[in-house]
């Protein structure tokens, strides 16, 4: 083959490449804007009653795939606060439309000091939700608060608001989680 | 050129241009994330996720383009340990235009989750678009409260606020929002009234 004609078809290559290449530069696309705890180490208040007490502890420190030994995050053990807390509740909050949410109460700049996390007994408790949907959005709302974003690219992680079946992050959550602490 | 060069080359070339491109992108999001705080500030877990105008259309109670013409304080929820304090809006709509299910005296009430607990804090959740602004007019998607007077907005795919004489939904990105971002009002609301239309046939 004549030189020529080989830098052509190289260029055409190295283009198409480029093209096809943008999404694997967008695999940090499930970050929450810029937002994130002071540092690594953040208190942690489980507020959660009855069964929900559990959900939240499993999805937040005891399951082997929970956040806090998952991934880099530590999360201390503490009575509710507002300085770089994250709090976790549940209530019959009624006919919201959203089965659970979380909040960033308190930032500056980029920093979240105070976060807190819902979940909806309303509907979570109506008879249409297992143990496993429930810890699905436990984990996410978690998940948001350490600044993460929704993706629905993937079943296998609980930031997917699409699905309830995947009640653990995965291996993109841990690796997007470590790089931003 | 040998054939089996030429063939390694353009393998190399091909990674090249991937990993380029890769970079490239994932500079241009740090950058872009490391600029600004998101604009949002709460994030939910919705109990409907439409994927496609056609079924939210189909599932919702209500869809309505309205002009909010007030805001006032409503009930207060607490968590069973009575620790988290969650206060409600409900938010009054002139009815201007009605595509779906309203029927009655052209106003319709919608409650929200946000606004001012008992100790004077603010509670500012926006998963949903946020605070409406009255004077402001919205095409809203609603269902009405199980356990309540009042409708609610289904999801933040069902809002989207007439700005310049077009739809902007909460999330740009959604694939339902999409359809509608940036539409003339007159054009969304043909869609909406096509798709209804559709589905009442079918």
């Amino acid at each position: 083959m004549k030189l020529r004609h080989a830098i052509l078809i190289w260029v055409a290559v190295f283009g198409t490449a480029i093209f096809l290449g943008q999404p694997f530069g967008t695999w940090a696309a499930h970050r929450w804007g810029c937002w994130k705890y002071a540092d690594a180490t953040i208190n942690w208040y489980n507020g959660g009653t009855g069964d929900y007490f559990n959900i939240y502890n499993e999805e937040a420190k005891t399951d082997s795939n929970a956040w806090s030994p998952y991934t880099d995050i530590f999360l201390q053990p503490s009575s509710s606060g507002s300085t770089d807390h994250a709090n976790a509740y549940n209530g019959f909050y009624g006919s919201t439309g959203w089965l659970g949410i979380a909040e960033l109460r308190s930032v500056s700049g980029c920093t979240v000091r105070n976060g807190r996390a819902r979940l909806n007994q309303s509907y979570l408790d109506n008879g249409s939700y297992t143990r496993t949907n429930k810890k699905h959005v436990a984990c996410q709302e978690i998940g948001h608060l350490f600044g993460l974003e929704h993706n629905r690219g993937s079943s296998t992680t609980c930031m997917n608001d699409s699905i309830l079946t995947a009640p653990q992050p995965n291996t993109h959550d841990r690796d997007l989680i470590n790089s931003i602490y | 050129m040998k054939r089996k060069n030429f063939l390694v080359l353009t393998i190399l070339v091909a990674l090249c241009g991937l990993s380029v491109s890769a970079m490239l992108g994932l500079k241009q999001h740090h950058d872009e994330k490391a600029q600004q705080p998101s604009r949002t500030r709460s994030a939910a877990v919705w109990k409907e996720v439409y994927k496609n105008p056609d079924e939210m259309v189909k599932s919702v109670d209500t869809i309505v383009l309205a002009q909010a013409i007030d805001r006032q304080p409503g009930r207060i929820a607490y968590s069973p340990n009575g620790e988290d304090v969650l206060p409600f809006e409900v938010v009054s709509f002139r009815v201007v235009d009605n595509i779906k299910g309203k029927k009655g005296d052209g106003i319709i009430y919608v409650e929200r989750a946000g606004g001012v607990d008992p100790e004077g804090k603010s509670v500012y959740l926006d998963a949903d678009g946020g605070d409406f602004e009255v004077g402001n007019s919205y095409l809203l998607f609603l269902k009405h409260q199980e356990d309540g007077p009042y409708y609610y907005q289904v999801n933040d795919q069902g809002r989207y606020q007439v700005e310049g004489g077009r739809l902007k939904g909460v999330n740009k990105d959604d694939e339902v929002s999409v359809t509608f971002q940036d539409r003339p009002v007159e054009e969304g609301l043909r869609m909406v009234k096509e798709i209804k239309d559709k589905a009442g046939k079918n």
